[in-house]
């Protein structure tokens, strides 16, 4: 019996052991680099929602690691490509507050510039890229300014901001010759000249014409908008004399009212349609090929440019 | 005054009124709304442009005030379906096609939105 209960007792004895052996084998400690691997994984497939939560969790656990501020770099990429722009230009303005020395807050700048090029933000935008063309001195950094800064006045001069062309020309030229290649810049300025030598109608022209109603409108090429202009307003106008000749001035008072909004409508719509003609000419050549289109690199790799050609 | 010239008066007091709108949030034009509910509804949506020019109306209205909200509804009429088609962009809405004219398309070059 006693026997018996000595081999009972050596078997659950070494059971037990056995089962803390496995348990101990089972444990999976999971290192910083796992981490930022798996992060970067979900990173690669997309997943920026499950990334930023792992990146965080990177930051969480392991905040005296040296590749901190790299994963917070990646919390904002995420959510830039997330399309939350606010959010992450907040983020790159803190990686830039934080770490002005670091490699990664370059690439902040142009994401942050970005972020705020996509918001429509333009002024915000090219302040960004100021600020930091004052605090670069590689040549290269530089180029990439300037050829950042060249496309944000491309971009606003296709929103019909003034002197945006000259402007975008200027930075342009700016590019150091042994980097033109790279951003295409004989091709786009080539542009730039041929969308400045584009044919324009002159706005103040346009509504000295339309005195006579529809006249604007024939001098911005549109025939048809002119004929009814013309006829509407010649037709309100006798309408309203009739009214008043026969004596019914309220008539000819309501007549004259709406005759006043379709005459104002007449030198409006010509002098828009002038402006409209203008930034058509304008838009049909940058909307050509333009090819300054920077292409970021998450993976701090590098710089690469990308070519648009639409037909 | 006859009594005919005081009816026109008071037809042409409430078009005025109804045109006017202390401020853009007050509440949605009564001329446009009148058009809206009641006309458009039975007229048929003939517009081929988008925003149809009652909408545009409206929203000239609210970004612009009465008096440039008045002018560019005027230029609207005068522009819709003609040229215009030519010039501005094409869009889909509920399967049919539109030429695409905001009011952002035609105040551009003199009013910036804030941002």
């Amino acid at each position: 019996m006693r026997t018996w209960f000595s081999y009972l007792l050596s078997g659950l004895l070494l059971l037990l052991l056995t089962t803390v052996c496995l348990c101990e084998e089972k444990k999976i400690v999971i290192s910083s680099d796992m981490q930022a691997d798996y992060a970067d994984t979900l990173f690669k497939n997309k997943d920026y929602d499950a990334a930023i939560i792992e990146y965080k969790r990177f930051v969480h656990f392991f905040p005296e690691s040296e590749h901190l501020d790299q994963m917070k770099f990646k919390i904002a990429v995420c959510l830039f490509e997330q399309k939350k722009y606010m959010d992450a230009a907040k983020a790159f303005n803190d990686i830039i507050l934080e770490n002005p020395e670091k490699p990664d807050t370059g690439e902040a700048y142009f994401y942050q510039a970005n972020a705020f090029i996509n918001l429509g933000n333009m002024g915000y935008a090219e302040i960004v890229l100021q600020n930091y063309l004052k605090l670069s001195d590689d040549l290269k950094t530089k180029d990439r300014l300037y050829a950042e800064l060249a496309r944000l006045h491309l971009l606003q001069a296709r929103a019909f901001k003034p002197d945006s062309l000259p402007l975008a020309k200027e930075y342009l030229s700016k590019i150091s010759p042994s980097n033109t290649n790279i951003y295409d810049t004989e091709k786009t300025m080539d542009l730039i000249l041929a969308a400045e030598k584009a044919p324009r109608k002159n706005p103040q022209a346009a509504g000295f014409f339309s005195i006579i109603p529809g006249g604007g409108f024939l001098y911005c090429e549109r025939y048809q908008d002119a004929l009814v202009t013309f006829l509407l307003n010649a037709g309100l106008m006798l309408a309203a004399y009739e009214a008043y000749d026969k004596d019914n001035k309220a008539l000819a008072g309501v007549i004259g009212f709406v005759e006043t909004g379709f005459y104002m409508g007449n030198i409006y719509g010509s002098v828009s349609s002038a402006h409209k003609y203008n930034q058509e000419g304008i838009l049909r050549i940058l909307n050509r090929d333009i090819s300054l289109a920077p292409k970021i690199e998450p993976e701090g790799k590098g710089l690469a440019m990308t070519l648009y050609f639409d037909f | 005054m006859s009594p005919r010239n005081k009816a026109l008066f008071i037809v042409l007091f409430t078009v005025l009124c109804g045109f006017y709108r202390p401020s853009p949030a007050f509440a949605k034009n009564l001329v446009i709304d009148f058009y809206q509910t009641y006309i458009s509804p039975v007229d048929g949506n003939r517009c081929p442009m988008h925003p149809s020019c009652s909408a545009y109306a409206d929203e000239a209205f609210e970004t612009h005030g009465p008096v440039m909200g008045w002018i560019m509804t005027c230029d609207r009429l005068i522009r819709c379906g003609r040229d215009e088609t030519k010039l501005s962009p094409a869009v889909i809405v509920n399967n049919q096609e539109y030429i695409y004219d905001p009011v952002n398309a035609n105040d551009f070059w003199w009013f910036e939105k804030k941002k």
